[in-house]
């Protein structure tokens, strides 16, 4: 049989590029369809109002939207529409995906999170599992993405620290503000071990790319120099040059048809003129996001796919995760420094890597029995002038204006710097949070939107405040002012997970240790859908190493 | 004034309507020459549309962004820093909500009922105390509060936008508030709607 492509590829971002990357150097031939459009390092730049203000980078919620299900007070899941409610669930909808537009904080999960059920045992309403691999088995890969993507930073002794085949980063770590001494000071004095947080930004010019310019807008914006390690720019510019690899923007892919063996003979797509496509191929990868992942299978019933492909037991959408924890602040007035003091917290553009580890694992009677923890990150409030402005408008009474607005603008910008922390922790799998489609909303193509339940662990917040407090004493011991946090069941849309969890009994899992489907045998998921529980830290590192070590399996297939 | 390709641009513009990708080429045809008042005027009177708001109305939000945000010794007022040209640019967007634009449109005139019915007086006519207290009054309501907070929002948008997007004239409101901006910023080729 001829088939289009060797290699057809649903998405284009961290969990895609690298297989893109990784067979088209290897001489296949690749399509990557990719339902955004194709920005060029030339189109970013530092636009409030268009990063951050309007739907630029995400689609339109009156095409494209979710229907979100929380629990109200009666104890009922109540969908609601995110165009209704204005809470939008899309990111970095562009060739690359979100990776073009995520800060980098670069973490390797740890040996616990593979075995999470043999090393901390089960938890009432959680569905965790060990992984069907270890840490060893993801460990070349994640050097691998240190080379390739480029990951910046330096190694230095820690209780947490996860074993490594190199000594240390092969980029030196991007250059720090001067606060980072007052965290690692307060740190020292509490017997924390501050460490510095890994960035995938390059520090120096290299692999083609130049190195950071230090804009003071990192977070949410694109990277105009091409520093920072996105799927775009460091994995597909370097594929397309070998000429195998084709890229299709805007090609929304609807559906994939199988065959009477169960095997995926064609993706079906609209074009950017809402004309329907198709492209055939040996292989197809399915990397779009966990929640749209799961949409795309459960969208393409075939003959020996009733339910939607590979999802014969029912579990694809199933225990959807995202990271728990939340995030807090405290203001480093001026008024409580000398002039050259001053001076230097009021340096702008250089990057705050800190982070603590040290209660990855919680050992703490206080606490309760051993178990799971996370990550704490430190990082300035981001730079955007309209959103900072706007948090000002609100005052004790209601909205304000007039006067008490403008000096609380005022205050804000030029009285002292907002360091904030953001806490990483485990969001346990449960029976309450998943994907499925709506009966009822569809998108602009008239296709069913997902339909996301949202319920999360009770322990995910305890986790969440025990972090919380621990970084709260370092703002407190810093002699920052107005310290505070929060730690929700909110779940941030751009760190998702699970869905098409990868396990050894088809029973309970989608994908099988390769992360093939386990009855459809030219199918892969190589996006985030694929780990059954999440660890505590951002996710994309993982998803980088995990797609290269799945680009290896197929490529010996093939 | 506009060259010929320039017209060219707003032909298309106009001919269809809020067609989006019309709006795109239109919205380049504004430089840093033209101000953005200027190129709206100049598209309203050529193709004989209603500008979204009538003079009366105009000057109604002028004082409503006055009184939102006002001039002082160290700060630049709405007016100052083209708050209702920013939002004409905001209600031609056809990527802005449509609700959030009726709301816009709308307001003045409930707001204006408003004053009629407390203080039977314009809005413009009122004392600045009664000003706070009328809009204390609509904040109780649902769209009230919406209509506040939205002008708020935009306001704030023209103080701190590129000033590409025809508000922070001369980087006034960066400059109050020693705000640095981000290197690169927008050009006509890569700003907002430029594609």
């Amino acid at each position: 049989m001829n088939y289009d492509y060797d290699v057809c590829i649903v998405g284009s971002g961290a969990g895609a590029a690298p297989i893109a990357y990784e067979l088209s150097k290897a001489g296949k031939s690749v399509v990557v369809l990719e339902k955004g459009p194709w920005y060029k390092t030339e189109d970013f730049t530092k636009d409030e109002l268009l990063c951050c203000r309007r739907s630029v980078y995400t689609p339109n919620l009156k095409d494209e939207r979710h229907v979100l299900e929380n629990k109200n007070d009666d104890n009922e899941w109540i969908g609601r529409s995110t165009y209704d409610t204005g809470r939008d669930f899309w990111n970095g909808n562009m060739v690359g995906g979100s990776s073009n537009l995520m800060s980098g904080y670069f973490h390797r999960l740890k040996p616990e999170d593979f075995r999470l059920f043999s090393e901390f045992g089960p938890i009432d309403g959680a569905n965790i599992v060990d992984w069907p691999i270890t840490y060893d088995d993801l460990e070349p890969y994640y050097t691998k993405v240190e080379e390739v993507v480029g990951v910046s930073g330096k190694i230095v002794d820690h209780p947490h620290q996860e074993p490594r085949s190199t000594q240390d980063f092969p980029f030196q770590a991007t250059a720090e503000h001067p606060i980072v001494n007052k965290i690692d000071e307060a740190c020292r004095e509490l017997g924390y071990h501050s460490i510095p947080t890994p960035r995938a930004i390059l520090s120096k010019n290299a692999l083609d790319r130049k190195a950071c310019s230090y804009s003071n807008y990192c977070g949410s914006y694109g990277c105009a120099t091409d520093a920072k390690g996105s799927a775009r720019a460091a994995l597909l510019n370097p594929a397309i040059e070998t000429g195998k690899c084709e890229i299709r923007p805007h090609a929304m892919v609807f559906k994939l048809e199988s065959d009477e063996s169960g095997k995926v003979t064609t993706a079906k797509y609209y074009n950017e003129q809402g004309k329907i496509k198709s492209v055939s191929a040996k292989v197809f990868v399915v990397a779009c996001q966990a929640s749209e992942t799961a949409r795309l299978l459960l969208m393409s019933i075939g003959s020996k796919h009733p339910n939607g492909l590979a999802n014969n037991n029912g579990q694809v959408g199933k225990n959807l995760i995202y990271s728990a924890g939340g995030s807090g602040s405290g203001d480093i007035l001026f008024k409580n420094y000398n002039d050259s003091e001053i001076a230097q917290l009021k340096i702008q553009g250089l990057f705050v890597n800190r982070s603590l580890q040290d209660w990855y694992v919680i050992d703490d009677r206080a606490f309760g029995k051993r178990s799971k923890g996370g990550t704490i990150d430190f990082l300035f409030r981001h730079a955007n002038p309209i959103s900072r402005a706007i948090s000002q408008k609100w005052g004790p009474d209601g909205l304000q204006w007039g006067k008490a607005l403008k000096d609380s603008i005022k205050s804000y910008f030029t009285e002292g710097r907002h360091l904030r922390f953001e806490i990483f922790n485990d969001w346990l799998p449960t029976d309450d949070c998943f994907v499925s489609l709506d009966p009822e909303v569809k998108d602009k193509w008239g296709n069913p939107v997902a339909r996301l339940r949202l319920g999360y662990h009770q322990h995910d917040l305890k986790v969440g405040k025990y972090l919380a407090n621990k970084a709260e004493s370092v703002l407190n011991k810093m002699g920052a002012e107005n310290i505070y946090s929060s730690i929700s069941g909110s779940p941030p849309p751009n760190l998702v997970a699970g869905g098409c969890r990868f396990g050894d009994d088809p029973a309970t899992s989608v994908l099988d240790k390769d992360c093939r489907a386990h009855n459809v045998e030219n199918l892969y998921i190589t996006d985030a859908s694929f780990m059954p529980t999440g660890g505590s830290v951002p996710y994309t590192w993982t998803i980088y190493a995990n797609s290269f070590r799945v680009a290896d399996i197929i490529n010996s297939r093939l | 004034m506009l060259d010929t390709n320039q017209k060219s641009a707003a032909d298309k513009f106009i001919l269809n309507k809020l067609d989006r990708r019309s709006f795109l080429i239109a919205a380049g045809v504004f430089t840093g020459s033209v101000s953005l008042g200027g190129l709206l005027s100049y598209l309203y009177r050529k193709y004989k549309i209603q500008p979204p708001y009538s003079g009366s109305e105009s000057e109604i939000i002028r004082h409503f962004h006055d009184h939102l945000f006002p001039k002082t010794a160290d700060s630049p007022s709405a007016s100052e820093i083209n708050s209702i040209d920013y939002l004409q640019f905001v209600l031609i967007d056809p990527e802005i909500d449509e609700d959030n634009k009726s709301l816009l449109i709308n307001g003045v005139t409930w707001l204006e009922e408003e004053c009629q019915n407390e203080f039977n007086k314009s809005f413009m006519n009122l004392s600045a105390s009664d000003k706070n207290r009328i809009l204390r009054i609509i904040e109780e309501a649902n769209w009230g509060y919406r209509y506040i907070s939205l002008n708020l929002n935009y306001i704030l948008e023209a103080l701190l936008s590129d000033p590409i997007y025809g508000g922070n004239p001369d980087e006034i409101g960066w400059q109050w508030l020693g705000h640095t901006p981000g290197i690169p910023r927008p050009t006509d080729s890569t700003k907002y709607n430029s594609k």
